[in-house]
């Protein structure tokens, strides 16, 4: 992410002083710096000299000190806090576009969201400033050296660069390794996870105490290898340090040598000691929080990307739909390639009717039940005869849809709620009877339909996978849809509740709404029942080569 | 683990000469220009100027000494800590294999590794340095001049146990907090994600949403609130640091105005507390970022202490399988739902566990395969399953789920067996109708990714290659294509007549033998 492009992001995030408060308190902690030594350069020296008059300076030097404390421990509290809140406002910012994110699975997002941002605390809070001081601490106290002294000034331009013409010259030469350092780190670590994940299953197979060998193999087999990488990566830590401190020592070398021939005086050599170091350490500081800000850089990018990703909200047409007749498509086929190629043929459905959409497990079922909802287009599907189903409708058009997923998602709250957000005045014996009509007693549950489901990613115990199924369905029924779409409805469902369920979906059907339903469980079909068959389209045949 | 410890010591020692380089530099070079401004006898300045140039190349030697021992130890104990942890699960087994089935507790224990990694390099190795380091500085204060031993105590005792303790404790409650949090953030993300679309078709999208931005302010208070008390232990810390200095300028006047000391005496006794506390200001940042290392290491001790579990006798069952018997058998975790199953079944038969979905079908298979405990009985030749050690060589199964390793297909299924050949291996793939796959495809996360049915077959090739007499087949074929699970179903009952199979499904396997219905409690 670029420096702009950052400050864009602190703009929007209400953070955007960061840069500017950054600058003064880095001219402010400079000035404490090189007051501070000019100050305590002085107490030495009037002490040295046999005058112990210094209570002044001494009382000054701890009031500076108390003012370093405070300002330097809000000073950091305050990017802490931009940190925090740029943090706060990214995660909301994207929590709130979930919907509009799809080319990230959740797992990698919730990563990010968590991760990902966390590392952000370093970069901003740390790293940022140490970078800004790095940039103007060493000028500031060179050109305060060179009023005291220009020949140490001189010293320290001359071996300044060094550090940053080392470490950009080690920087490149090692920048590959290190890179492979982490990816071997993670590797390892990645090893360690899959034989936990397979963990009941290595035991299954008797495999479980052979695999700690090979964790052990392989563990040391990584040590060997990051370390090559790691003592290189050291060794330029280790010119980086030497460069530092060698130059310190030089210029307090030279001080000495001149203090004795007498072209320097006490004080300006002792004042010029003292602020040595902060020429060089700051520099060394920010290069060592490098790499722990490499993360919060990354996350940064990963964030942007995420953001440029992000479809654009499609503007709904309202459209009434009510006298839904008639849904039809043209033979479709998706393609993705190395995973599915497959067809399937062309169909109407009307009120009253039942089509079964049949195939094997990953020929695209689940993607085509999108198309029929509207989410995607890739097919071209009509309703009643004319009016193509685009994205622009899809809000319209779901609302006589009653949609029963592969794997249904039920609200947070309790079972009651499910149906209370749709059909607010609905009553506890409706619930119950649209329960108990797919084949849910209430008398299973202890709680009736005060049972708390749904909800922050966990299934609930007191729910099993069949029960959370028939609440979907029965929820998809409620309003009555003019189209009922079921994908797998027989999933977690015993023959017995599968029967019951279709049943009730006929009976539906025979009210007058359209069903399509998808499923490779043909025991529910009967023989006088419509079904096309998605297939895998026939792959690239080797007989034609 | 011991030797490791050393290590780690001899590089908390290097860490700490690191510092004492550094400081050297500061006090020699004080000590060089006050001397140098006495007009000193050349031999006294030739010292101060070699020893302010060892001490200056004396720092960067040893701090990548330090880092180099560091790391290698380090990583040597995170390999003994993996190993570790793996021997723990494999003896204790039962209760955490069934954590190990969700992913989270598996991250969870892997990301928890990690950090003990860092704790290790980032706290406990700059706190041992800071302990010498600062150890060495209070002894140098005392041969420079005793009375410098009014301010190192104190400031020693405070920057090096009370302070970081509060820091500690401070960092660790909130660390507690802030994972719990994020922890409900990354489920109500994820079930954000998963549900949106019936959300927005059901009308409960800004229900959904509103969990997430719950926790989001949430994490926002007691990041602020932590952040807050840093800024508090930041600003003692630095007031410690200020009156330190002041106390060193106030004593050398004091000492000097009653002649008392010597001139470079002033110069040292002064510099020392700018030095004094450099340790302490390098490992404080890191501290505060300590909270969920800590807590990631109290978890894994808490893991690496579990009792071994397995000492109960046990032993091998070598004789050929003549019969399994199960009375009475009941399998959980937590609340019992299934009615006691029995049944007896001998090799060249098979038997279909059907039921409901939730009775505990799973489960069932689970503790016979000797992954969950079990009440009742389970015998093989009259010999209780929990009894025997080399049971997966009697016994053996696929899950529901059975987990795709990310390796080469060849590798996966090599798991059952390891001596069998590429022809026993293609022969075994025909049959599951997955042999268009080649044996070197590395499958799984980094590989060619699976399709639900791909990973279901390939689990079931992996338990058909075992050469147990009794085989648990957990859903082998559900999900599949209706054809292909004929194809599969003749194919399995045809070719393993000689076993005794137990299948468990929701539909088909009709033409298998007997079929056990199982039933809630």
């Amino acid at each position: 992410m670029r420096l702009g492009q950052l400050r864009l992001l602190l703009t929007k995030s209400g953070s955007r002083s960061l840069f500017l408060v950054i600058a003064i308190a880095s001219a402010v902690s400079t000035s404490l710096i090189i007051s501070l030594a000019i100050l305590i350069s002085r107490i030495v020296v009037n002490l040295v000299q046999g005058n112990s008059n210094v209570s002044s300076e001494i009382l000054a030097v701890f009031a500076l000190w108390i003012f370093r404390a405070i300002f330097q421990s809000q000073y950091e509290y305050w990017t802490t806090l931009q940190a925090i809140k740029i943090k706060s406002h990214l995660r909301n910012r994207t929590t709130s576009g979930l919907t509009k994110i799809e080319a990230v699975s959740p797992a990698v997002l919730s990563n990010l969201l968590v991760k990902g941002f966390n590392s952000l605390d370093i970069y901003l809070g740390r790293f940022l400033p140490q970078m800004a001081a790095a940039a103007l601490t060493p000028a500031a106290v060179i050109v305060a050296i060179a009023l005291f002294d220009p020949t140490s000034a001189v010293i320290a331009i001359l071996t300044l660069p060094l550090i940053p013409f080392f470490g950009a010259l080690i920087g490149k030469y090692t920048a590959d390794s290190v890179a492979k350092k982490w990816a071997t780190l993670g590797t390892l670590s990645k090893y360690f996870e899959d034989s936990l994940r397979g963990f009941v299953t290595l035991r299954i197979f008797g495999r479980h105490s052979s695999q700690t060998e090979r964790i052990k193999e392989m563990g040391d087999r990584y040590t060997r290898e990051t370390m090559k990488v790691l003592r290189i990566s050291f060794l330029s830590a280790f010119v980086l340090e030497l460069c530092a401190t060698i130059s310190v020592a030089l210029i307090a070398v030279a001080i000495g040598l001149r203090l004795v021939n007498g072209q320097i005086t006490f004080i300006a050599g002792l004042t010029v000691l003292l602020l040595a170091p902060e020429v060089y350490f700051p520099l060394r500081n920010a290069a060592s929080l490098f790499h722990a800000s490499a993360d919060g850089k990354a996350a940064l990018d990963e964030i942007e990307n995420l953001f440029a990703s992000e479809k654009k909200s499609v503007v709904q047409l309202n459209r009434d739909f009510s006298n839904f007749q008639k849904i039809s498509w043209s033979e479709w086929t998706i393609d993705i390639p190395n995973v599915t190629k497959s067809q399937i043929p062309g169909a109407q459905v009307s009120s009253g009717e039942i089509l079964f959409i049949t195939g094997g497990s990953g020929v695209g079922k689940t993607t085509f039940a999108k198309n029929l909802l509207g989410l995607t287009n890739t097919a071209e599907i009509i309703i009643d005869g004319q009016l193509r189903l685009t994205e622009e409708l899809s809000q319209s058009w779901q609302k006589i849809i009653g949609w029963i997923p592969q794997s249904p998602h039920l609200a947070p709250g309790t079972i009651a709620e499910q149906f209370r957000t749709i059909k607010p005045e609905i009553s506890d014996f409706e619930i119950s009877d649209s329960l108990r009509r797919v084949g849910l007693d209430l008398i299973e549950l202890t709680e009736g339909l005060e049972t708390l489901i749904g909800g922050a990613g966990e299934k609930s115990a007191a729910v099993s996978g069949g029960q959370l199924r028939k609440i979907a369905i029965a929820r998809a029924l409620l309003l009555k849809p003019a189209l009922i779409i079921a994908d797998e409805v027989s999933a977690d469902l015993d023959e017995a509740s599968t029967r019951l369920v279709m049943k009730e979906l006929r009976r539906v059907v025979g009210e007058g709404a359209a069903l399509i339903c998808i499923t490779h469980d043909i025991a529910m079909i009967h023989s006088d029942d419509r079904v096309i068959k998605m297939e895998n389209a026939p792959l690239k045949s080797g007989l034609l080569l | 683990m011991k030797n490791l410890n050393v290590r780690m010591w001899v590089a908390a020692l290097l860490g700490a000469l690191a510092f004492i380089g550094g400081s050297g530099l500061t006090i020699s070079s004080g000590w060089l220009i006050t001397m140098a401004s006495q007009q000193p006898p050349i031999l006294t300045l030739t010292v101060a100027i070699v020893l302010v140039r060892f001490f200056g190349i004396f720092r960067s030697l040893a701090r990548y000494a330090e880092r180099i021992l560091s790391h290698e130890a380090v990583f040597k104990a995170l390999t003994k800590l993996r190993v570790l942890l793996f021997d723990r699960l494999s003896a204790s087994g039962v209760e955490l294999s069934r954590d190990l089935n969700s992913g989270k507790t598996v991250k969870a224990i892997v990301d928890d590794v990690e950090r003990a990694q860092e704790f290790e390099l980032r706290i406990t190795l700059p706190y041992r340095s800071a302990i010498l380091a600062v150890g060495t500085g209070v002894f140098v204060g005392y041969w420079i001049r005793k009375e410098s031993l009014y301010f190192t105590i104190p400031a020693a005792i405070l920057s090096l146990w009370i302070i970081p303790w509060s820091i500690k404790r401070t960092c660790k409650t909130s660390a507690r907090e802030i994972e719990e949090l994020e922890g409900v953030y990354t489920k109500s993300i994820l079930d954000a994600t998963d549900g949106a679309i019936e959300a927005r078709i059901y009308g409960y999208l800004e229900k959904l949403l509103g969990h997430s931005h719950e926790s989001e302010r949430g994490l926002l208070t007691i990041e602020k609130r932590l952040a807050q008390r840093s800024a508090l232990t930041n600003l003692v810390t630095l007031l410690i640091i200020g009156t330190s200095i002041t106390s060193a300028l106030w004593i050398a006047r004091d000492l000097q105005s009653r002649g008392d000391i010597a001139l470079v005496g002033i110069t040292m006794l002064i510099f020392l507390p700018l030095v004094f506390f450099e340790p302490i200001t390098a490992w404080y940042p890191n501290l505060f970022a300590a909270g969920k290392m800590l807590v990631a290491q109290e978890r894994i001790s808490s893991i690496s202490n579990i009792e071994d579990e397995s000492h109960h006798f046990q032993a091998s069952l070598l004789e050929r399988v003549k019969e399994l018997s199960v009375r009475d058998l009941q399998v959980s975790w937590g609340k019992n739902f299934m009615k006691p199953v029995s049944f007896t079944i001998t090799p060249g038969n098979s038997i279909t566990l059907r039921g409901p979905s939730g009775v505990g079908k799973t489960t069932l298979a689970l503790g016979l395969l000797g992954a969950l405990p079990y009440r009742g009985s389970a015998t093989v030749n009259g010999c209780e399953i929990s009894s025997i050690s080399n049971l997966s060589q009697i016994l053996s199964g696929s899950l529901q789920q059975g987990h795709v390793f990310n390796t080469s297909i060849r590798e996966n299924i090599k798991i059952a067996d390891q001596s069998a050949s590429d022809v026993t291996l293609l022969r075994i793939l025909e049959l599951v109708e997955l042999s268009d796959i080649s044996l070197d495809t590395v499958v799984g996360e980094f590989g060619r990714p699976l399709s639900g049915g791909e990973a279901k077959r390939l689990g079931l090739a992996r338990a058909l290659l075992s050469p147990a007499a009794i085989l648990i087949l957990d859903e082998p074929t559900e999900h599949l294509d209706l054809d292909l699970a004929e194809r599969i179903e003749k194919r399995v009952l045809a070719e393993f007549s000689d076993r005794i199979l137990l299948i468990i499904t929701h539909s088909g396997w009709g033409l298998a033998g007997r079929t056990i219905t199982l039933a809630r409690e």
